[in-house]
């Protein structure tokens, strides 16, 4: 529905060859958009920060040796975040904490995505009872909220060695259904576009038409949504540290969050390093998909 | 109408057993030992073995168990603790608290985040909306856990105005900061929905069809707008609840209060299984039934759904 | 712009800008028009041509920033509308002028009754009761043919189909009993039997309450059966005004011509379509002079450096082409 409120046909014809398509002028707005770039820039920041943390602390904080001596000291040069009850250095914690947290939020985001990549996949072309069966089990799976499922998960599958994974699997099982909807819905919405329907009068097969015609045009609402859910994975997962229901032997900034909190009386500088990275890089996942969703909105056009 | 209620409910009694059973099987079926897991960490005996198999059915088919269990629940039999104390004694004493606190919070994210989203909405490109769209999008990005920390020491141990643990002699005050601190991500949200929709109702047709028909500002936007704008956002807020009962769990933890949330947080340190499971259990149900209420509530506010 | 009797609305030499990150749009240039109780006049033009930011202009609902009304008066009655607070001029619209909308779908609030809709005006400024409000809104929709008003008065927009959803619309601006109707391409979304429904509904209404009706179209056919007069707009300003069977006999301006020849003809068998070149200009930049010139099939030099003014060629027929009688005279 035209907009006459707005100054009608001001343009004339685009300057450009070929019909600008929805991704161009994605991209045109998103490149000249200040947040997508700051919180682009964090995001990858982050990502160094975990892979190569060594690059960024000349401490180890996995084989350093904390002095009771240093306990609750503040930032001094060298030690630019001070030092926590144990006497650890904070700054290299935070550091060497990244990647537990960037593990988890990729690999739960990445579990997550598939399954939903799948069941919207196949539930939004098939149809039927497949869908409505697939329907039932995103309602069981969303009966449980997510903190709630996620603490009983993670407590249920962890044992002493096991690390990230409990709680890797907790999340990714538990996040799949808000994906997995949005994906149906785009699919849905694909399934009825006329190439789907020359595809099928050239012969291809129900397999071919999915994942060539059809995954590739409806994949991009899901990406955006599963960008934000890394961001929401980070923070679950920081909270079911602080919980104490986390990750075991890996130093995480949730845990090390819950240890400052008890003695925050005596200091707060072991409480707000890490608390400043971890809401940094939550709302930096959270921004960028935004971002893109923005761009991405025909509606906003 | 009455149909999709019928459905829904039908809907709802399906997800509550194919929840409760997740729950049940994880808790009871993925621990190696599943009586090591009743007890926690503590060694337990031959006797105590015997006892807890009798107790919990655990020579009988797992769906029998299940069975059994879910028959307690339902008829009102939630079991007992690892300690032996009732279950049913312990949530009736817990639940009184943190319905006080969820009220609180719920009132305080569905008043300040739709009125100020309202506002915003319409003032939209101002100083109060780009200052609620900074505002929110901080609260969003903090966890819940790190929100409560930092107020809990800021304005509780620093400024002093509030308790910053649970005080009973207090009464409903007692629950202010904690409530705040519940709500923050909820209303957070709210706000920026409610601003977003209220906005893109502003520049609707139906909006140009109001102001022709010479109805002031004030109507046009107070009752045809709202009533647009609201539909999103309480389909929103009926996805909250299940926000809210998780983070209880942690504010509840934070602020030492000993409500539903804060049993579970001591039965999770301590390892109490039945406890967990009963208390998820619970928890599932109310999330359920909330939501559902909140789907009628939807279809009656938008007419266009009714009919599907 | 006559010193005869005043007319019931008259537009008077309105220029109205939109402020846009493009640059100026200059949307609406020196249009003047009138109408009376009990005639219709079409407005008649392209997409971009400021028909519908005239009708919008005239019921004062255009959004003020970007649009700002340069110069010009629309008088009422002999009132000035432009010239009233906000306040007077709300206490005009749906009371002395009304207005129907393209696509009734997204006209109407989704969420409320169609009865609910039509009554309310008749709750808020007339002091109507809830049940004499209703009541009124069945008769309402009776009138405009709606079938089983009564069991459907409380029924939502999109339960309704389109020829039915815009007769609501037909309702809810008559509900008032305004002098003058304005509507804003009425049959655009419509099948074109349903087209004729609807014109059909508008011409009676039209004889039963004498009302003054302004037709926004750019479909030549919708206006022939209805109008009394036409005004063809351009980028803007009118380029011709006639009575409607002088219009289709013949044509005092080339834009006028073309329109008429571009449409299809069962009787002229395998003859090419014919359609005007070039695209409308963009409103930052019109060209000078005569804004059609570079479009024109029988342009001179002098049509892009004089600004051609209205030209009488009697009759009422006016048209701004410096070639005006020349092109009346073809064929």
């Amino acid at each position: 529905m035209s907009e006459p409120l707005q100054a009608p046909n001001v343009g004339g014809v685009a300057a450009t060859d070929r019909p600008r398509s929805l991704t161009d002028d994605a991209w045109y707005d998103l490149r000249r958009n200040v947040v997508f770039w700051i919180a682009g820039s964090i995001v990858v920041l982050i990502v160094l920060i975990a892979a190569f943390p060594h690059l960024f602390s000349p401490i180890d904080a996995r084989t350093a040796n904390c002095s009771l001596a240093d306990s609750m000291r503040p930032p001094a040069a060298g030690h630019w975040f001070g030092f926590d009850k144990q006497g650890c250095d904070v700054y290299a914690r935070v550091i060497y904490g990244a990647r537990s947290s960037a593990l988890v939020g990729v690999f739960s985001t990445v579990l997550a995505g598939v399954l939903a990549l799948g069941v919207g996949l196949i539930g939004g072309f098939y149809g039927g009872w497949i869908d409505a069966l697939l329907a039932r089990g995103v309602d069981i799976v969303l009966g449980l909220p997510l903190l709630l499922g996620a603490i009983v998960f993670a407590k249920a599958l962890a044992s002493q060695d096991t690390g990230i994974w409990p709680v890797v699997l907790a999340l990714g099982l538990l996040g799949w259904p808000t994906p997995a909807r949005v994906m149906r819905s785009s699919v849905i919405a694909a399934r009825q576009q006329d190439y789907v329907q020359a595809a099928r009068i050239l012969g291809a097969g129900n397999g071919r038409i999915m994942l060539r015609h059809i995954l590739p045009n409806a994949i991009a609402p899901m990406i955006v949504v599963l960008t934000i859910l890394l961001g929401t994975f980070i923070a679950v997962e920081a909270t079911l540290s602080f919980l104490g229901v986390g990750p075991r032997n890996v130093i995480s900034w949730g845990t090390d969050i819950a240890e400052a909190q008890r003695w925050i009386r005596e200091a707060a500088h072991p409480l707000l390093f890490p608390s400043g990275f971890l809401t940094l890089t939550v709302l930096a996942f959270i921004m960028l998909g935004d971002a893109v969703r923005e761009a991405f909105d025909p509606r906003l056009r | 109408m009455s149909r999709y209620i019928v459905r829904r409910l039908l809907q709802m009694v399906l997800t509550f057993f194919g929840t409760t059973f997740i729950v049940y099987a994880l808790m009871f079926q993925v621990a190696d030992d599943p009586l090591q897991a009743l007890a926690g960490e503590r060694p337990i005996s031959a006797s105590q073995r015997a006892q807890l198999t009798d107790q919990y059915h655990l020579d009988e088919p797992f769906l029998v168990q299940y069975g059994y269990y879910m028959r307690g629940f339902l008829t009102g039999d939630l079991g007992r603790t690892i300690a032996g104390r009732p279950i049913a004694d312990v949530l009736l004493e817990a639940w009184p608290r943190s319905l006080q606190l969820g009220l609180l919070a719920g009132a305080f994210a569905v008043v300040f985040g739709v009125g100020g989203g309202v506002i915003a909405g319409l003032r939209r490109g101002g100083w109060f909306d780009r200052g609620v769209l900074a505002l929110t999008l901080l609260v969003i990005g903090t966890p819940i856990f790190v929100l409560g920390t930092v107020f809990q020491t800021v304005f509780a141990g620093q400024l002093g105005w509030f308790r910053p643990s649970y005080a009973p002699e207090l009464g409903l005050a007692t629950y202010l900061l904690p409530a705040i601190v519940l709500a923050s991500l909820s209303l957070a949200t709210t706000m920026r929905l409610t601003r977003t929709s209220v906005a893109e109702n502003l520049r609707a047709d139906y909006v140009r069809t109001a102001v022709s028909k010479g109805l002031t500002r004030r109507r046009v936007v107070g009752v045809h707008v709202l009533r647009n704008s609201l539909i999103p956002v309480i389909t929103f807020l009926g996805t909250e609840i299940g926000y809210l009962i998780g983070g209880a769990i942690v504010t509840e933890g934070i602020f030492n209060i000993p409500g539903v949330g804060g049993r579970l947080f001591q039965a999770i340190r301590l390892e109490d299984g039945p406890l967990v499971v009963t208390i998820v259990s619970l928890l599932v149900l109310i999330f359920l039934v909330a939501s559902l209420i909140v789907d009628v509530l939807y279809a009656g506010l938008d007419p266009r759904i009714r009919y599907e | 712009m006559t010193t005869s009797p005043a007319h019931l609305l008259e537009v008077d030499d309105l220029h109205v800008e939109f402020h846009t990150r493009d640059g100026v749009a200059r949307v609406i240039n020196g249009v003047s028009l009138h109408v009376d109780a009990g005639e219709t006049l079409a407005i008649l033009g392209e997409s971009g041509s400021g028909k519908s930011v005239t009708a919008q202009a005239i019921m004062g609902i255009l959004d003020m920033p970007p649009a700002v009304i340069r110069s010009g008066a629309i008088r009422y009655a002999g009132r000035n509308l432009l010239a009233l607070d906000d306040e007077a001029r709300r206490r005009v619209r749906g009371r002395d002028i009304a207005m129907v909308f393209q696509d009734a779908l997204s006209a109407l609030n989704p969420v409320f009754p169609v009865g609910w809709q039509i009554a309310e005006t008749l709750r808020r400024r007339a002091g109507l009761s809830r049940t004499e409000a209703e009541a009124r809104a069945i008769a309402l929709m009776d009138r405009v043919k709606i079938p089983a008003a009564r069991a459907r008065v409380r029924a939502y927009p999109h339960q309704f189909s389109g020829g039915m959803r815009q007769r609501v619309m037909i309702a809810m601006a008559l509900a008032l009993g305004p002098k003058i109707l304005i509507a804003d391409e009425p049959t655009t979304a419509l099948d074109v039997t349903v087209q004729a429904q609807i014109m059909d509904l508008l011409a009676d209404l039209r004889r039963e309450t004498n009302m003054a009706v302004i037709l926004i179209t750019h479909d030549l056919g919708v206006v022939a059966g209805v109008a009394d007069r036409i005004a063809v707009m351009y980028t803007g300003r009118i380029v011709e005004h006639a009575d409607v069977f002088g219009l289709y006999e013949s044509q005092g301006h080339p834009y006028t011509r073309a329109l008429l020849e571009s449409i299809p003809r069962i009787d002229r068998g395998d003859e090419p379509l014919k359609s005007i070149m070039g695209l409308p200009p963009n409103l930052t930049r019109i060209p000078s002079g005569c804004p059609f010139h570079p479009r024109c099939y029988r342009a001179e030099p002098v049509c892009a450096v004089e600004v051609p003014p209205h030209i009488d060629l009697g009759h009422g027929r006016t048209s701004a082409c410096l070639f005006a009688r020349e092109v009346i005279d073809e064929r």
